[in-house]
């Protein structure tokens, strides 16, 4: 496949009609499975943006622009932020509708409780959490702080295959202090009734180390937005992305990064497998601030498409304000190589196990970044899975070293019933319905983990 | 094991390539296959081993007396059919082992793993793969030379009926040309594999011994015979045949 090409499959208009199409279903969808769950009533704008901010310190605010065809009507404003994204005002084409900001909100409204994850200074924690929408829509709020010197490996896995209409709604943030070291690995392979949304804010300090990783192979429709603020100097920020979608999953992501620190690294590879009427919209906006010397930001996005009705439309996009920096961006899309299939298949491999080889071999390349060795294997075992059989949103109890899901429960809970964990530190805490692994505290609707 | 070949024509790229080849190989019987560039070597190995963008439009591939020519082409490698690629595909995220794994289980439906890997390990040393090749993906970042060594390595495991090598000097330094020449002759003369060695040059013939020479021209077999015809076109080219 060709790099440093930029290259789109289907006439433009044809997906940003697909696109338009997607997004007013799935908003429709998404307000009427929450209306049955109205038991948070909707405060006012005001309200939610100081209770998101007290909360969880993440302010998504919808910067609506009078001419909804304006070129800038699809950026994000973070409000009360001193150090705004110096690329957030400028011309764009439109990609991201500030609907997506009533998402968030209505992820505020719904959610029951605030997850706190601390690693104190120093430590070095390994947490894994499984999340599922078996019985109720799932709202989670965590917000992870990973305290200076410390480290810590999250893995969050969002399963479920209820086959009734859902929604999975979840709100990160990550703070990095000085010298910390974090991977995040996540995988959603959510069933294909599940609309899934998901936004998420990274805050690097000077010298942490930053990896996300991600695999999106589940749902129906999916929107993830996320925010990477690079600002300590010397921080370092790798996001490795794999997407998988087939019948008709639509998946809509956008990676918004700024370094702003001194010799801070960004490198976004994005990977996506698209089959039958599945579609991507993939856009990676990366800017660099005054005066950020000696940054490095890489973008890679790359598609394989296979058969003639999957879609993908591409954007990597850059906002270059320093001139002593490093920076390049690549898109490319292709088939599956026929040769690769040919040379393959010479060897006595079928024509399926062949393709599946290939696609595999394309995901597990990123996936191979990942460091914690549980979430690799099970993000490798549901990619595969998935490549193999063509299922998503499995309910295969995967009882991995202590993490599973607990599907008999009926009662919506976020540590008996939605969510479990698993971590690496005593059980002390009073959680209702099983051990979770983990010391925590509850007061009201909010829970404090401390590892 | 026969493989025929009968009035074959083969299309590739829209135009025809091959014209009418006629050719018998024998299980255990060594063959050479010489000609210009362009004279439609790769795609006669193309069309045996059944590729979708070498064609055959006229006459028939047979194994055995029954035609292939509709054959998949895993069908015909599990029939024995081996190709040693000129330029092997470079397959990101795929392990060499892990894919020679499944390739032996298709071939041979299981697969004892620790006799599989001694077998590379030894492999792996006898060719002399300075990084070793556990561990590394399918022919990604590998040298030209790594790259025929790991295609020959795979016939070794496979231990196919017949094995078309379509150029397995090339890229080769002379200390590699000996080893992998020298692993050939061991397959023919141990394991019986038939043999067609696609080339343009004589070197590694010297290392080997040909029962059979064919000259492909224009796509076109113009003369068969012996090893009489290597010293004949070394010293008079691939005109003088016609």
């Amino acid at each position: 496949m060709p790099l440093n090409e930029s290259s789109n499959t289907g006439a433009h208009s044809n997906i940003d009609e697909l696109y338009k199409k997607h997004r007013i279903a799935m908003e429709g969808e998404v307000r009427s499975i929450l209306s049955g769950k109205s038991h948070v009533p909707a405060g006012a704008f005001e309200d939610f943006v100081e209770d998101i901010e007290k909360k969880l310190m993440i302010t998504f605010d919808a910067f609506v622009s009078k001419d909804s065809h304006s070129l800038a009507s699809d950026s994000i404003k973070i409000s009360q932020r001193s150090k705004r994204p110096a690329h957030a005002d400028a011309p764009r084409p439109l990609v991201f509708p500030s609907v997506d900001l009533e998402y968030a909100r209505l992820a505020e409204e719904h959610s029951d409780r605030n997850i706190t994850i601390e690693v104190n200074e120093g430590e070095s924690k390994n947490l894994r959490i499984a999340l599922s929408d078996f019985h109720a829509p799932l709202v989670s709020k965590i917000n992870i702080i990973v305290h200076k010197g410390a480290s810590l490996k999250l893995f969050e896995l969002f399963i479920s295959d209820s086959g009734k209409p859902s929604i999975n709604l979840s709100l990160n943030r990550l703070t990095a202090e000085e010298d910390s070291t974090v991977e995040i690995n996540v995988l959603h392979n959510e069933g294909a009734s599940t609309n899934s949304l998901h936004f998420s804010e990274s805050n690097l300090a000077r010298n942490s180390r930053v990896k996300l990783n991600t695999a999106l192979i589940g749902s129906k429709s999916s929107i993830v937005r996320n925010l990477f603020f690079i600002e300590g100097e010397g921080a370092y920020f790798e996001m490795n992305s794999s997407m998988l979608a087939s019948k008709e999953q639509k998946f809509d992501v956008l990676n918004n990064s700024l370094n702003s620190g001194k010799e801070s690294t960004y490198f976004g590879d994005v990977r996506a497998v698209l089959s039958e009427s599945s579609a991507a919209f993939l856009k990676d906006m990366s800017g660099i601030s005054p005066h950020a010397d000696d940054v490095k930001a890489y973008i890679k996005e790359r598609a394989m498409i296979i058969g003639e009705r999957a879609r993908v439309s591409m954007l990597p996009d850059m906002s270059i304000n320093e001139n002593n920096v490093k920076a390049t961006h690549s898109a490319a899309s292709a088939p599956i190589d026929t040769e690769g299939i040919f040379y393959l298949m010479s060897r006595g491999l079928t024509q399926h196990s062949a393709e599946s080889m290939v696609l595999e071999g394309f995901l597990s390349d990123s996936v191979s970044r990942i460091d914690e060795a549980v979430a690799k294997s099970i993000i490798l075992a549901h990619i595969y899975e998935k490549i193999r059989k063509g299922s998503f949103g499995s309910t295969v109890e995967r009882n991995i070293e202590g993490m599973w899901l607990l599907p008999q429960k009926s009662q919506f809970d976020m540590f008996s019933g939605g969510m479990k964990a698993y971590g690496d530190a005593e059980e002390s805490g009073g959680a209702q319905g099983g051990k979770t692994g983990l010391t925590y505290s509850q007061n009201n609707d909010d829970t404090k983990v401390v590892l | 094991m026969i493989l025929e070949l009968k009035d074959v024509h083969v299309e590739a790229g829209g135009k025809e390539i091959l014209k009418g080849i006629n050719l018998k190989i024998k299980d255990g019987e060594f063959h050479v296959l010489m000609g210009p560039n362009g004279a439609g070597k790769t795609t006669l190995a193309t069309a045996i081993m059944g590729s979708p963008k070498s064609k055959v439009t006229k006459g028939s591939i047979m194994v055995d007396g029954k035609p292939i020519n509709d054959l998949p082409t895993d069908k015909r490698a599990k029939l024995g059919l081996f190709m040693q690629f000129q330029n092997p595909v470079e397959i990101e995220g795929v392990g060499f082992v892990n894919f020679v794994r499944s390739a032996k289980e298709e071939l041979a439906g299981s697969v004892n793993m620790k006799e599989f890997m001694d077998s590379i390990k030894e492999l792996s040393e006898r060719l002399k793969f300075s990084e070793g090749i556990i561990g590394r993906n399918l022919n990604q970042g590998f040298s030209g030379g790594e790259k025929k060594k790991a295609e020959i390595m795979q016939m070794a495991l496979f231990k196919p009926k017949i094995a078309i090598l379509d150029e397995p000097d090339s890229g080769l330094d002379i200390d590699s040309l000996k080893d992998v020449a020298e692993l050939i002759n061991n397959l023919h003369e141990k394991e019986k594999i038939g043999l067609l060695v696609i080339t343009h040059y004589s070197r590694i013939l010297s290392y080997m011994k040909p029962e059979f020479v064919h000259v492909l021209y224009e796509g076109k077999i113009i003369a068969n015979g012996g090893t009489e015809l290597i010293s004949k076109l070394e010293k008079e080219g691939y005109t003088s045949m016609l």
